[in-house]
């Protein structure tokens, strides 16, 4: 199964799950958890299930396309159904009996491990998934987002694609990896892991960067303060990817790291509490029962 | 009499809930079981990742007819002349639902009271007990609980299913959403996913049929054996370490032992860089040759059986050598520097907020490294090798390999440094510094390993106690308590003698400014030392608590001092005259007490047991005063213990309130004289004479 196979199979495979299949968001992110897809619609009461491919932006893992395992961007597979259904530790082994793996014939493992991202003030409890021994999957109930509770909770399934993609094309090196025939993940991507190497740890201008930061960082107050929470959300994703090229560049001290990471989550935290109000606002519209609808009207405006 | 079951069937559990949470299971259920008045004989507990079970044998299967007494108010104002209730007496009955016929009169102390009795029939066991295991569940407590779904309830994983079976009959009851039932589930793989139990006794026996292993003690049985076999087949030796043991039982339903190979070249890497990733990451058991030497192999533990366990060893094969790679690569890379370009990393690492870097704390600990050489007197080229090595003790922490594998910092810093070329103690003691790591733990070796840990460890605890961190409770995340603790071992056991209160002025000078610190910092330190050494002498010393308390009500500075003074009076405390001294000393003590302070003057003295007792006291201070100052309390102890004849003979024939105001000032002068000399040594006063 080739690289782009697997994708379309996870794509088929969780539309049939009931997902809305989103395209990946088109602003540069740590985390598949941070699009607005996973972030904010996990706040709130109205029902949701995704699945998208997200691609991923850590400059500081960056190895010049020469580490085996690891590069500075990459695909994440994110699942996010909320509220969490009973069944969903079942659903995700069917997934990767679509796949190719069989859970009879291997050794699979729910390991204890939790999340927590303190730029977004949110953790979660789960596991990491293991496959014979390796990690092939994140697995996590949300508790909190942007410091709100999580209520109803949502499980969220991170797959490392590149990770599953090894080991089921049994290669040693990500940019081995076939694409399509023909065509490996390394003739796509080998270029660009390392001017992006380079990039992150030699040219990007600091200066530019942290007026940058700065720039984002008022113009995400300024559209908070016109209730413009999704845009704002965007200039908060802004600043976390400069701050992570900073952080890159060697040009944060560790006091301004803290102050860094302070400024994002205050941002996260803005957007999280506006957008469920926005939510709230217009009467939760995705929860289609009539009934259900009024008891989670009364239980947000009580929590107000 | 039948027996109970309940499984909480649940998503996995973490491995290190599972052993807690079967305690409180056990507990918990007995005394519900004892509060609803069920009898029952056994309470055994079952655990995989996805069940917490209980199994209560011969449980009555009625609660007995419960009649309980109930005071009401005196006769004399609940009945009147005539017998019959009064508005009070009504009003008793009626609140507890009962006739006049139910209630009676009984005397208490002369007084005539009005009595309810109140009887409560007992009920069937099936009726009582889904109230009494919702409560039970609810009661389970874990260090991280979690929501899952819409549901309000919190647990350890989402839970998932619930039997509840009285003998072979179903006690319905609704929980976390779910309707209790019949069905369990077996191995996720290898069993079926809808498990009938029909009766409580089959659990253990249908579970494994399905591949689970229910039994945990059974579990780890089978994961020993699997381990002895392989250690025979292949004459290795596996180090099976009870922490890990038990983590793998508590990791699968199913167990099954597997040996594993990785490449021989790993082995050139220091062991505790191959060990680590494979017990910590992938929690593998290391193997080690006959010979002792470690071995390029593994034992891992699968859940499940021996079917497709070549791909399972393959699978976990390439997973260690890409860990071991990693490590490889992190040991090649943090060499090609010295320890002295990660020292500069650390002006960028923060300790604390208030505390700065781990820098400045590197130059805090050089200081008090060589303050504390100097006041241990410790040779001119062992300070000097403590001076570096409180240089570089914190230096690892900047290394890649330290980075990904926390658990390594000291052991890969007492590598690279020998690697440099530092002399073997100074690499020695950037390792043992951070000794000892908890109360058994083994203390530092070396002079230089003493001098460094305790320089780092009291800077630890004065800079967080002066920043305001403090342990409370289950709280210390600096483990303060812990290094407290260190440094109390470490001065005692080897016997070092030091001023408390000057290092921690030391220790205190040098912090950043804090802005406003406590006024009473001193006297919290001391406190908190106390504690520390109250917990040494009395639990790991194992001191009677009065002992501990009369050391400890005196000014303690020194901390191996106040050890040696409680051993002594401890050893005096196994002498016969032991009990006679002490009441005699209270005596003197009191009396002496009584007055403001006297000048003695021998020529007053009128007895011959009074001249005998001062003649004693006087002979006696050369020795108890050399004693006190060579710290020789035994000495001391037991030269103030030869006056106990001469004191209680004092006292039989003298009566120390004397008419005369100056005799018996001078008795009182006489008295004060001696009770002052346990000035130094104890508080007697503390001492419980049986």
């Amino acid at each position: 199964m080739n690289f782009q196979e697997l994708v379309l199979t996870l794509n088929k495979f969780w539309g049939e799950q009931g997902c809305i299949i989103h395209q990946p968001y088109d602003i540069e992110k740590g985390a598949g958890t941070m699009s607005p897809t996973s972030f904010l619609r996990a706040l709130g009461p109205e029902p949701y299930r995704a699945a998208y491919i997200e691609p991923c932006r850590r400059p500081t893992d960056g190895r010049y396309g020469e580490n085996p395992n690891r590069t500075q961007h990459y695909y994440q597979y994110q699942v996010i159904l909320k509220p969490s259904p009973d069944n969903i530790q079942e659903i995700y082994l069917d997934s990767l009996q679509a796949i190719g793996i069989n859970p009879a014939k291997h050794d699979i493992r729910f390991v204890e491990d939790n999340w927590e991202a303190p730029t977004l003030g949110a953790w979660g409890l789960g596991w990491e998934v293991w496959l014979d021994g390796m990690e092939i999957t994140q697995f996590t109930y949300f508790q909190q987002c942007g410091g709100l509770d999580c209520l109803p909770v949502s499980g969220e399934i991170t797959y490392g694609l590149e990770r599953l993609a090894t080991y089921i094309q049994n290669v040693d090196s990500i940019l081995e990896l076939e694409w399509t025939d023909g065509v490996s993940y390394g003739d796509i991507y080998r270029q660009n892991e390392i001017e992006f190497s380079h990039y992150n740890f030699k040219f990007a201008d600091i200066k530019t960067l942290s007026t940058l930061f700065d720039l984002y960082e008022k113009e995400a107050d300024s559209l908070i303060e016109h209730q413009l929470v999704l845009p704002a959300y965007d200039q908060a994703l802004k600043c976390s990817h400069v701050f992570n090229l900073l952080d890159a560049r060697g040009a944060i001290s560790v006091t301004e790291r803290t102050a860094y990471i302070g400024r994002i989550r205050n941002l996260a935290r803005l957007c999280a509490a506006q957008y469920l109000e926005s939510r709230r606002k217009l009467g939760f519209p995705l929860i289609k029962d009539e009934a259900e609808r009024e008891h989670w009207l009364d239980v947000y405006k009580e929590a107000e | 009499m039948t027996k109970l079951l309940l499984e909480i069937g649940t998503e996995e559990i973490p491995a290190a809930f599972i052993p807690p949470a079967l305690e409180q299971l056990a507990e918990y259920s007995q005394e519900l079981l004892k509060g609803a008045r069920l009898t029952y004989s056994t309470v055994s507990t079952y655990a995989t990742p996805r069940r917490l079970a209980l199994i209560v044998s011969d449980l009555s299967m009625q609660q007995p007819d419960l009649a309980e007494e109930i005071k009401g108010p005196p006769s004399r104002i609940a009945v009147d002349q005539s017998g019959n209730l009064t508005k009070a007496g009504l009003g008793f009955a009626r609140k507890l639902n009962l006739d006049q016929k139910d209630l009676i009169t009984k005397e208490i102390k002369g007084q005539a009271y009005l009595y309810a009795i109140k009887k409560t029939p007992g009920l069937p066991a099936k009726d009582i007990l889904p109230a009494l295991l919702t409560k039970l569940i609810d009661k389970l407590s874990f260090p991280k609980p979690m929501r899952w779904g819409s549901n309000p309830i919190r647990f350890a994983r989402p839970i998932r299913w619930l039997v509840t079976l009285l003998g072979n009959q179903l006690l319905s009851f609704d929980y976390a959403g779910l309707k209790s039932d019949f069905y369990s589930k077996g191995h996720r793989f290898l069993g079926k996913a809808s498990v009938k139990i029909a009766s409580a006794s089959d659990y253990v026996a249908v579970l494994k049929q399905n591949y689970v292993i229910a039994d945990m003690a059974e579990r780890r049985e089978m994961i020993l054996a699997q381990i002895k076999e392989i250690e025979n087949t292949h004459g290795l030796r596996v180090m099976a370490d009870e922490k890990l043991l038990t983590e793998v039982t508590c990791l699968v339903e199913y167990p099954t032992a597997f040996l594993g190979k990785f490449q021989q070249e790993f082995l050139e890497l220091p062991e505790e860089v191959i060990i680590t990733p494979m017990r910590e990451h992938q929690r593998y058991f290391p193997v080690r040759y006959s010979d002792s030497s470690l071995a390029d192999y593994f034992v891992g533990v699968r859940n499940g059986t021996a079917e497709y366990i070549d791909t399972v060893i393959s699978g976990n094969e390439k997973v260690l050598a890409a860990r071991l790679a990693d490590a490889r690569f992190f040991f090649t890379e943090d060499q090609n520097n010295g320890l002295e370009f990660y020292l500069e990393k650390l002006k960028s690492v923060v300790y604390q907020e208030k505390l700065g870097t781990l820098y400045q704390k590197t130059l805090r600990i050089t200081s008090l490294t060589d303050y504390l050489s100097q006041e241990l007197t410790i040779n001119d080229q062992e300070a000097k090798q403590a001076h570096t090595a409180a240089r570089l003790c914190k230096a690892d922490l900047a290394t890649a390999m330290v980075y990904e594998f926390p658990e390594l910092q000291g052991i890969m810093g007492e590598k690279y440094a020998l690697n440099q070329g530092y002399p073997a103690n100074v690499a020695k003691a950037i390792r043992e510094h951070y000794l000892p790591q908890s109360a058994d733990d083994d203390l530092p070796q070396t002079i230089q390993g003493i001098v460094v840990a305790l320089a780092d460890k009291i800077d630890t605890i004065v800079g967080c106690l002066a920043a305001g961190i403090k342990a409370s409770g289950s709280q210390d995340p600096y483990g303060l308590r812990r290094q407290a603790t260190g440094i109390t071992r470490i001065l005692i056991e080897n016997k070092l003698t030091l001023s408390l209160k000057e290092l921690n002025k030391v220790a205190l000078d040098q912090l950043p400014n804090l802005g406003n610190i406590s006024e009473n910092i001193f006297e919290e330190l001391a406190e908190f030392f106390a504690a520390r050494l109250r917990h040494y002498l009395q639990i790991i010393q194992g001191y009677p608590y009065d002992i501990v308390d009369s050391v400890l009500n005196c000014t303690v500075d020194d901390l191996y001092a106040a050890y040696c003074k409680a051993a002594a009076l401890n050893g005096l405390k196994q002498t016969a005259e032991f009990n006679s001294l002490i009441t005699a000393f209270k005596r003197a003590n009191n009396l002496a007490q009584k007055a403001a302070w006297q000048v003695l003057n021998p020529n007053l003295l009128q007895h011959d047991s009074e001249y005998t007792l001062y003649q004693r006291y006087s002979s006696v201070q050369p020795g108890f005063k050399e004693a006190i100052s060579a710290r020789d309390y035994k000495t001391a102890f037991s030269l103030f213990a030869s006056l106990e004849q001469p004191i209680n003979n004092f006292f039989e024939n003298v009566m120390v309130m004397d008419e005369d105001e100056g005799i018996k000032n001078n008795r009182l002068a006489l008295l004060q004289a001696i009770v002052s000399m346990t000035a130094e040594l104890a508080d007697l006063t503390q001492i419980v004479v049986e």
